[in-house]
């Protein structure tokens, strides 16, 4: 009875204090509180003071009410503390069983993965690159704790870094995560239970099969169409397209004796793309005969989401005959078809309207159909290329060499790749002089994968005096030279490659090439060639050095040579690389072999190359790059005058570091046109941190002012404040 | 000496980004010749960068154990740089397996040059400060003026009511809170802002990616009874406040509590030496840490790390509590508290006062000799055992601090949990515990947590078992009654850690 006295003046006073306190000297309730209280008070003598607040709230006007209310407030609270008791509940229960998992993750990473996990910006609002962070927490292994368990189960309803946690986190964390993920699933929920049905799939493996189990019940049970329908109606929703598509696929794990009969049983009888497509996926496990004639019906379908899973069920399909009836598939009918070719209108002839609308109705069915018989083909060779055998081989190159149709053509070019087969590469190497993008790149693929052992041996006679002289010769050179330079596109573009299976470049590799490299603001480019030189040992064969020493003074092949002398870090080049940036040629790949090479003996020469007429923005890059103290006076006094690269020379002033250049810089800014792109002089004052600059910079400020450039202004007035600040502190 | 930790290498790290980069020079073997000195006190190494030759990287620990001086020669501007990070990082990982060296001679006067200077300045004691009677009546006057002002808003508030005040009403109670921050009524001033907060009813912006919030905006309810209290104790603030000010003392208070008050309207930033002086010292003390947190308040802009630290002899709690604001926290030279594993042997200390049930303490952490940390035996958490309270004992020392209304609504206990199970309140099924006495205790996380820690809790509870729970007792003044959160769990030697 008390309790309830005093709760409800609990929630009286709050509701004044909400509504304001002008109805309080009049209010209801407050004289219900002061009867009650004044009937305890001579038990509980503390509610006396209660009692004669109450009476103030309700003899006050005006004003006077609020304070009085605010005090009666100010007493509730303590009433309040002094009767508080914790909340009592039902029975006590044993709590759900758990599995160990310790939280020893260090506070840091905590706090980084809480927050690319919920906020997903930094304490300063900055975006987080959330997979980053989480990909980072994987390989360090510092996901396994017990205060991000539930966070990571959360993570699974994120679309992007749902997955990843699927995959890579929450399958590590076993039944801890697992009891949780299945309080969280919804059989009836879209993409996130999925995932979830998945993740506790790839958890408790065979154990999950009751869950897998209900979620297949609706999808197999028979005569479902009507009632489907009528459950439908009734409100029951049926379970979801994607669960159904994870329990289909799951069965492979968690039933795998049977998953083959029942998944060939549902495929015939489902209508929906993407359960049949996890039907497809799962019958690549399969032996059957049976199995092979759906999964080849199923590969010459219409539906894309079928088709693309059936590629990779029918490579990986082990049977017999699977191979040899793949290829009945290539039947002279299913190849007959020529490049299509518009018909000319005859001279003179003029079409009606409709005679147009016709042709082009016409052209386009000849189209899709010809895209359609491509389409079909083109899969059954990509399936074909993951099952070589000579038959295979030869057919595949037959179809590369003799096929009308361009696409036919390079489906089975890409076939052959994939096969790896040593006559289907020989075959493709063929072809290292034509053009074209996709041909040329098997080729040049191809050309090296023969043989990564004897790359430089083969290559020799494309680099011979002779060769260069013939008419293909220069564009076949340079394209196998851009690959050893690690500038190429084909080699570093094709992601299966394993790394591990680079052999090694033999005793005459220059040791240290994999060293970080000379520049720190280059370093991540650098880090790329690092690893290009690590996953083909060839590039370090020492033995480029001589051939690319001679091919420094050919017209077009000398960036590459210079390039590859870089990354040799062979000395021998300097002379000629100095030369090639005198003469203005190619002097980009010149400065960043020299960069490379990073001989500071060399400083004297580039600062002299300074006062070159023509002078080369690499020159000024690289004497940055190698902060030379000795070119700072001569850009100073290049700066004393307006010069078109006065932009780089400050940046180099800022990379040399050296305090003294901050005054030219900043009267630099003086020039005409210095102001309206100003970023590389201020930036370079920012962090030469010399106050000596600050005259001509408030010089700078009137004229930027003048000009209204807001963005120049703030700038500026933002380098004077940073100089302008206590040195003190 | 203290364990150092990659915690205490994060905590140096002046971007995110630097100890990111730190992993990749120790994942691609940038280090050579790792050593360090027989006292352990220099550690140092070659890192190949660059430069032609390779940097010269060490750590110096003459001056702190856990915040060493890193010295690199790269030409890096942003310091400690990566190289120094990663030397700490690789120290932190594996550092008793770094063979013993002879430091370089530089090294060597460097580091006994840097240990002169921190003897100095610890040795320099802070001066109190010296009171200008006549600045010190203008300021009274001034904060008087500005309680008056305060005064009259409180009670248009009150009247108009807080269900009624407009968006321009919330930025008038904003710009009274600008103008008692001016008056140096820091306290105060943050009481107002937070009012002001939970009356803008805004929700967090959902991010383009639609990322899965996992703290529930509060109800309407539970922000009414929030606005409700706050408003009362606006109030009370201003009422002691006033009396304060004018020279009256509450009736009954102690002089600590008076001092308390003082802070609680003032936002005092007390000196050590005032504190000393006032007789606010302990000496002597172990403390092991329960719990550690952080916090980020955006209305105050402003993040905070706070520290639960069992007091091994006598059973106390006492709260160790930094804070920055936002603008700060980025600064490499502000750090924030960190979390410390081992036990703190604690010389002299300042315990703030008030009659709070987790007083603040506070020491000089420019002296090393104040402070030393070893690490946890079987002992301490014996000990750390035997000082569990059962439930009710917790219950009366919180209800104590509830029936001051200026004091928080909540308090950091270390409770004896003899059973765990769960137990229905309303439709929702919650972790509860049993003390030896049978006394229950449910456990539900405060609506406006920043970490949730109940299912942490069932998690660890059902796999680890029963134990001692450091719980934060909290009053909820909807369902009018006292919930635990629990912030770790000490099964056997173990300590899990529920929150951060």
């Amino acid at each position: 009875m008390a309790h309830d006295l005093f709760r409800a003046f609990d929630q009286d006073l709050r509701r004044l204090l909400l509504a304001g306190s002008g109805s309080a000297p009049a209010d209801e309730g407050l004289t219900r509180a002061r009867e009650g209280f004044a009937a305890l008070a001579p038990k509980v003598p503390a509610l006396g003071a209660v009692v004669t607040q109450i009476d103030r709230v309700l003899g006050a006007r005006g004003r006077s009410a609020a304070s009085e209310l605010l005090s009666l407030g100010a007493l509730n609270l303590r009433l309040r503390g002094a009767q508080a008791r914790p909340i009592g509940g039902g029975d006590l229960e044993p709590l759900p069983p758990a599995a160990p998992l310790d939280s020893s993750t260090p506070q840091h990473d905590l706090e980084v993965i809480h927050r690319a996990l919920t906020s997903g910006v930094t304490l300063h609002g900055k975006k987080i690159h959330r997979p980053r962070v989480i990909q980072d927490a994987v390989e360090r292994g510092v996901f396994r704790d017990l205060r991000l368990l539930d966070l990571w189960v959360q993570a699974l309803g994120d679309p992007t870094l749902g997955d990843l946690v699927a995959t890579q986190i929450l399958p590590e964390l076993g039944e801890a995560a697992a009891a949780r993920i299945e309080r969280q699933f919804n059989p009836r929920g879209k993409s996130a239970d999925a995932r979830r049905l998945r993740c506790i799939v790839a958890i408790r493996g065979e154990a999950a099969r009751p869950l897998v189990e209900a979620c297949l019940k609706a999808t197999e049970a028979p005569a479902e169409g009507e009632a489907r329908k009528g459950r439908q109606k009734g409100g029951e929703r049926e379970m979801s397209v994607e669960v159904r598509a994870a329990a289909v696929a799951a069965l492979e794990k968690v039933a795998p004796g049977e998953a083959e009969a029942r998944v060939c049983a549902l495929y015939t009888s489902e209508k929906n793309q993407e359960v049949r497509a996890a039907c497809v996926e799962v019958m690549g496990i399969g032996t059957r005969d049976s199995t092979l004639t759906l999964l080849l019906q199923a590969l010459q379908e219409d539906s894309g989401k079928v088709t693309a899973v059936a590629i990779p069920s029918l490579q990986r399909f082990r049977h017999p005959d699977a191979t040899r009836r793949l290829l009945a598939l290539l039947t002279p009918e299913a190849l007959d078809f020529k490049p299509f070719k518009a018909p000319r209108a005859r001279a003179g002839q003029k079409l009606t309207r409709a005679q147009q609308q016709a042709s082009q109705k016409e052209e386009q069915q000849a189209l899709r159909s010809l895209a359609e018989k491509t389409e079909r083909v083109g899969r059954v060779l990509q399936v074909l290329g993951a099952r070589p055998s000579p038959e295979v081989i030869d057919r595949l190159i037959e179809l590369f060499r003799r096929h009308p149709v361009e696409a036919i053509r390079q489906a089975a070019g890409s076939a052959l790749q994939l096969s790896r087969d040593r006559r289907a590469l020989e075959v493709l190497a063929e072809r290292i002089d034509e053009e074209g993008h996709e041909i040329e790149a098997l080729a040049v693929w191809a050309f090296f994968h023969l043989d990564l052992t004897t790359v430089f041996e083969r290559m020799e006679p494309f680099l011979s005096d002779e060769a260069l002289a013939t008419k293909k010769g220069t564009s076949v050179a340079r394209k196998l030279l851009q690959e050893i330079s690690g500038a190429g596109y084909y080699l570093d573009h094709v992601e299966d490659e394993p790394e591990e299976e680079a052999p090694p470049a033999g005793p005459e590799a220059i040791p240290g090439l994999d060293a970080p490299p000379p520049d720190d603001d280059g370093e991540q480019d650098d880090q790329l060639y690092t690893r290009k030189l690590t996953r083909f040992p060839f590039r370090k064969d020492v033995r480029w050095g001589d051939v690319a020493l001679r091919l420094l003074d050919h017209k077009e092949l000398s960036p590459q040579a210079a390039q590859i002398l870089g990354n040799l870090r062979d000395p021998r080049a300097t002379a000629p690389l100095l030369a090639m940036l005198a003469e203005r040629r190619h002097t980009g790949a010149a400065a960043q072999a020299l960069q490379r090479i990073n001989d500071r003996s060399i400083l004297p020469a580039l600062v002299a190359l300074l006062s070159h007429k023509k002078l080369s923005p690499s020159v000024v890059h690289l004497l940055g790059v190698f902060r030379a103290r000795e070119a700072v006076e001569p850009l100073c006094e290049l700066l004393s005058h307006e010069h078109e690269l006065s932009h780089l020379m400050y940046d180099a002033l800022r990379r040399i570091g050296d305090p003294g250049a901050a005054v030219p810089i900043a009267s630099a800014l003086l020039h005409k046109g210095a102001l309206s792109y100003p970023y590389q002089a201020l930036r370079a004052l920012h962090q030469l941190d010399n106050p000596a600059a600050l005259p001509h910079l408030h010089e700078a400020l009137k004229k930027a002012k003048k000009s209204k450039n807001a963005w120049v202004v703030r700038q500026i007035e933002e380098l004077v404040a940073h100089l302008e600040r206590d040195r003190k502190v | 000496m203290a364990e150092f930790t990659e915690d205490h290498v994060a905590a140096l790290a002046p971007v995110e980004s630097a100890l990111g980069d730190a992993r990749g020079l120790l994942r691609k073997s940038a280090f050579r010749g790792f050593a360090r000195s027989a006292d352990g006190v220099l550690v140092f190494a070659e890192c190949k960068g660059s430069a032609k030759e390779p940097y010269k990287v060490s750590l110096d620990f003459a001056s702190s154990k856990v915040a060493p001086s890193m010295r690199c020669n790269c030409p890096s501007r942003q310091r400690p740089c990566k190289h120094a990070l990663a030397l700490a990082l690789a120290f932190a990982q594996r550092g008793s397996a770094f063979p013993v060296g002879q430091p370089p001679a530089d090294l060597i006067e460097k580091s006994e040059k840097l240990k002169e200077r921190r003897e100095k300045q610890s040795t320099v004691e802070e001066k109190p400060r010296k009171v200008n009677e006549a600045a010190l009546a203008r300021k009274t006057s001034q904060q008087l003026d500005a309680l008056v002002s305060l005064e009259k808003l409180i009670i248009d508030v009150a009247t108009t009511g807080l269900g009624g005040l407009k968006s321009e009403g919330v930025e008038g109670l904003i710009d009274q809170a600008n103008r008692l921050g001016d008056s140096q009524l820091q306290g105060a001033r943050e009481r107002l802002i937070r009012l002001a907060s939970l009356l803008q009813a805004h929700r967090d912006e959902l991010d383009e990616e639609d990322l899965p919030l996992l703290r529930s905006p509060l109800s309407d309810e539970d922000r009414h009874a929030r606005l409700a209290d706050a408003l009362i104790q606006l109030w009370a603030v201003l009422r002691r406040g006033q009396r304060m000010l004018d020279g009256k003392a509450e009736e009954g208070d102690s002089r600590s509590e008076s001092d308390a008050q003082l802070e609680a309207l003032l936002g005092r930033a007390w000196k050590l030496s005032e504190l000393k002086e006032a007789g606010y010292w302990v000496t002597g003390r172990s403390l092991l840490e329960l719990a550690h947190e952080r916090h980020e308040d955006p209305s105050l802009e402003r993040i905070s790390a706070e520290g639960y630290l069992l007091d091994l002899d006598d059973g106390s709690i006492f709260v160790e509590w930094t804070a920055l604001p936002f603008a700060a926290a980025r600064r490499p030279d502000t750090r924030l508290r960190p979390s410390r594993l081992g036990v703190l042997q604690l010389r002299e200390a300042a315990l703030y006062p008030g009659e709070l049930v987790n007083r603040r303490i506070r020491w000089n952490d420019r002296d090393e000799a104040v402070l030393s940390e070893r690490s946890r035996s079987a002992e301490d958490i014996r000990r750390l055992h035997a000082m569990a309270r059962p439930v009710d004992a917790a219950i009366k020392a919180l209800r104590e601090q509830l029936k001051n209304p200026l004091a928080p609504m909540q308090a950091v206990f270390l409770l004896d949990a003899r059973r765990f199970g769960q137990s229905l309140w309303g439709d929702q099924r919650l972790t509860a515990m049993e003390d030896g006495a049978g006394q229950r205790l449910l456990f539900r996380d405060p609506p406006d947590a920043s970490f949730p820690t109940s299912l942490n809790l069932a998690h660890a509870a059902a796999a680890f078992g029963p134990g001692s729970v450091a719980t934060r007792l909290w009053y909820d003044p909807v369902a009018r009654g006292i919930f635990g959160q629990a912030l770790a769990l000490f099964a056997g030697e173990r300590h899990l850690r529920l929150g951060t």
